[in-house]
């Protein structure tokens, strides 16, 4: 009976880890939606390079990125902020690793005005008034009376996180703030408001005007120096030590090549 | 009733283009820039609305897990053949619901509600029942009240997560149940440690049904301590969490137990009144114990694990039997209620190893032992002598949201030459799992 019960075992073992080695092996990256376009085009311009390598990219956001990665759903997961310790000792549990972190490019996050709005420099401690809802008119910021329409993004997003922690101070964000599912559902937001405000990537800022922050425009120069207050880096997060395919693909987007797609996308490059 | 039927047919005829051309005429029909601009508006503040609703309800998050079981032992006694079970039902293989969860989380940004229950064979029972709140300054500490799991790594460590099919028999013998009712306050600075604090009720016993188990507990407070401290060396792919936890209360015996026997005393024949420790009627005895704990993770091909915990401390079984006691040599015997203060310890170490993605193989070693201050053989009561449990298994990840496991539970008592001839031996068990969790 013992024999036949560990026989079994044997079986089902080893049919459990032949089966394993028919899966086919792809790229997938999910995660910010902030480093979607960016993403998007290194996979383009990697593939056209290299034949035979198949990468799949999709967004949802910093925090649904780093979930695939936790359920190994995802071989890449972009994200515009750091990970969690929480996420960490998710992934430490499920994988026995502690992930590795990959810097990929720079960005500073833009804060996003209608062009009609005389508004155009606004200062860290206005943003987190405005933000926290007690600046509520654009009249007490020198432009005209009308009321502040505010557009952030869903909580799933690593710049929601990234703007809560570092200009909110960890208060939580005006109830009147609508959270829309997208950078670019907020560009669109702002661009179609008069009395819209909005913040995100740098490369999604088309149909709006940049404001300046402390005085300071986001730019190569002010983000690559840190004088830009609103400064942040974009990561790449794999599980383990990369390898393979993954590996080419990573040490690509490092090089100069991979760089100079972060400058045409509207990001900053790491040098 | 022809001529009608015609009829009929004819109007709808001529009522058909009347009614085209009415909406092509409304169609076409100039709209001013002020009703698009009103229509717009009336559209905005609906998903304005809609927004409000749809952001109310993701703080209401659902998830659960369901595992079903097909255990099969070669063990002739049956699958509850373990002193720890005190069963011995001659079941030999059975398909068997082992959880059914459902968890309802309300999060509230500070606050938190946690509704847990579970749908399993035997009908719903209320699992975790439970509030949190967290200081809205610097979130380092956070308060919770209600029914939750103890303060120990192995029970907090989710049966959908855990690599073995069951917890350690130190677990389920300290912890039956895992949870309790009670309060914990929790400090957790990720740069420094997070400590728990807790008091319970000692409202739930368990399932797990030891014969002579610690059941006349009518202490209402025991109280633990827990302290963790995270490592990381992320450019080495290391980490190492550590840390240790206590349990500290009484109990309180019934009013028919007398005496207390020390763990070095073998319960057998006629024993010296002077031997033993006399009781007051509902006398305090503690148990009390402490641990210490440790997981290690290393990014080492895919990715793996090990993790133990060590136990020790005093624990009491409260006796069915009537034992004589000697109250001198002139002295008749008297049957008389005795508790048996006992050390114990105990320990697991389990490891865990990713092969890629969709694979894990793990290996766990458990060992109990309820008295340590007698040998095997000394020992008169089959339920303290030390049982050990030898694991291993194998999971599969393949499919989103399903886990399968195969799992081998090789289950040994320690020998002995003495009179104990322990009738129930643990019993191997192969155990396959199919696990969902959404």
């Amino acid at each position: 009976m013992k024999n036949k019960i560990i026989g079994l075992a044997a079986l089902v073992v080893s049919f459990l880890a032949f089966s394993g080695f028919f899966s086919e092996e792809k790229i997938t990256i999910k995660g910010s939606d902030t480093i979607v376009i960016l993403s998007q085009r290194w996979a383009e311009k990697f593939m056209s390079k290299n034949g035979g390598v198949s990468i799949q990219v999709t967004g949802g956001g910093s925090g649904t990125g780093i979930s695939a990665l936790i359920n190994g759903t995802t071989d890449i997961c972009n994200a515009s902020r750091p990970m969690k310790k929480s996420e960490i000792q998710k992934l430490k549990e499920r994988f026995g690793t502690v992930g590795v972190e990959i810097p990929c490019a720079k960005d500073g996050i833009t804060i996003y005005l209608n062009p009609s709005n005389p508004v155009s420099d606004i200062s860290v401690s206005q943003l987190k008034q405005i933000y926290t809802g007690k600046i509520t008119n654009w009249k007490q910021l020198g432009g005209k009376d009308a009321k502040i329409i505010l557009y952030s993004r869903e909580n799933n997003s690593g710049t929601y996180v990234f703007f809560k922690d570092n200009i909110l101070g960890g208060q939580d964000y005006a109830p009147s703030c609508q959270n829309l599912p997208g950078t670019a559902a907020v560009v669109n937001a702002v661009t179609k408001d008069a009395n819209g405000i909005g913040y995100g990537g740098h490369g999604y800022s088309k149909g709006v005007k940049i404001c300046k922050v402390n005085g300071i425009e986001p730019n190569k120069s002010t983000i690559g120096n840190g004088s830009y207050p609103i400064s942040r880096s974009l990561f790449m997060y794999v599980r383990n030590r990369p390898s393979g395919e993954i590996k080419k693909f990573i040490d690509w987007v490092l090089s100069a090549e991979g760089q100079k797609i972060v400058t045409d996308i509207g990001y900053f490059p790491l040098h | 009733m022809k001529y009608l039927a015609q009829l009929a047919l004819i109007l709808m005829f001529l009522i058909m283009p009347l009614a085209a051309w009415s909406q092509e005429n409304e169609e076409t029909k100039p709209v001013s820039v002020e009703e698009v601009k009103a229509k717009t508006e009336s559209l905005g503040e609906n998903v304005a609305e809609l927004q409000t609703d749809v952001a109310g309800l993701k703080k209401i998050k659902v998830s659960g897990y369901i595992q079903i079981n097909y255990e099969k032992t070669e063990n002739a006694k049956g699958l509850f053949a373990n002193p720890y079970y005190g069963k011995d039902d001659e079941i030999q293989s059975r398909f068997r619901v082992r959880r059914s969860r459902l968890k309802v989380v309300y999060d509230g940004g500070l606050t938190e509600y946690v509704l847990q229950g579970d749908f399993s064979n035997g009908g719903f029972t209320i699992k975790d029942a439970y509030l949190e709140f967290k200081e809205p300054w610097k979130k380092l500490f956070a308060l919770k009240a209600g029914v939750f799991n103890r303060p120990m790594y192995e029970v907090e460590y989710s049966s959908s997560q855990r690599e073995s099919m069951e917890r350690s028999t130190l677990c389920r013998t300290l912890y039956p149940d895992e949870r309790d009712l009670g309060a914990m306050i929790t400090f957790h600075d990720d740069d420094l440690f997070k400590l728990q604090l807790a008091g319970f009720n000692n409202t739930f016993k368990g399932d797990i049904k030891q014969p002579e188990g610690p059941y006349f507990n009518t202490e209402p407070l025991y109280f633990m301590a827990r302290i963790t401290k995270s490592l990381d060396f992320k450019d080495l792919g290391m980490a190492l969490d550590f840390g240790a936890h206590a349990r500290f209360g009484n109990v309180e015996t019934p009013g028919d137990r007398k005496y207390v026997f020390a763990s070095n005393q073998a319960i057998t024949g006629n024993v010296k009144k002077t031997d033993l420790t006399a009781l007051d009627a509902h006398s305090k005895i503690g148990r009390n114990w402490f641990g210490v704990e440790a997981q290690f993770y290393w990014d080492f091909l895919g990715g793996m694990k090990l993790m133990g915990e060590y136990i020790m401390g005093s624990d009491l079984n409260e006796f069915n039997d009537q034992i004589n006691v000697i109250n001198g040599p002139a002295d008749t015997t008297k049957n008389v209620g005795v508790v048996r203060k006992r050390d114990f310890n105990g320990f697991y170490v389990m490891l865990v190893k990713n092969i890629g993605t969709d694979f894990q193989v793990a290996a766990k070693y458990d060992a109990f032992n309820p008295n340590t201050a007698l040998t095997s053989d000394e020992k008169t009561n089959k339920n303290e002598l030390a049982v050990n449990t030898l694991g291993f298994g194998i999971h599969n990840y393949s499919f989103t949201h399903i886990r399968l496991s195969l799992w081998y539970d090789i289950n040994k008592t320690a020998t002995t030459t003495g009179s104990l001839n322990p009738t129930s031996l643990p019993a191997n068990l192969l155990t396959f799992r199919a696990q969902v969790k959404f």
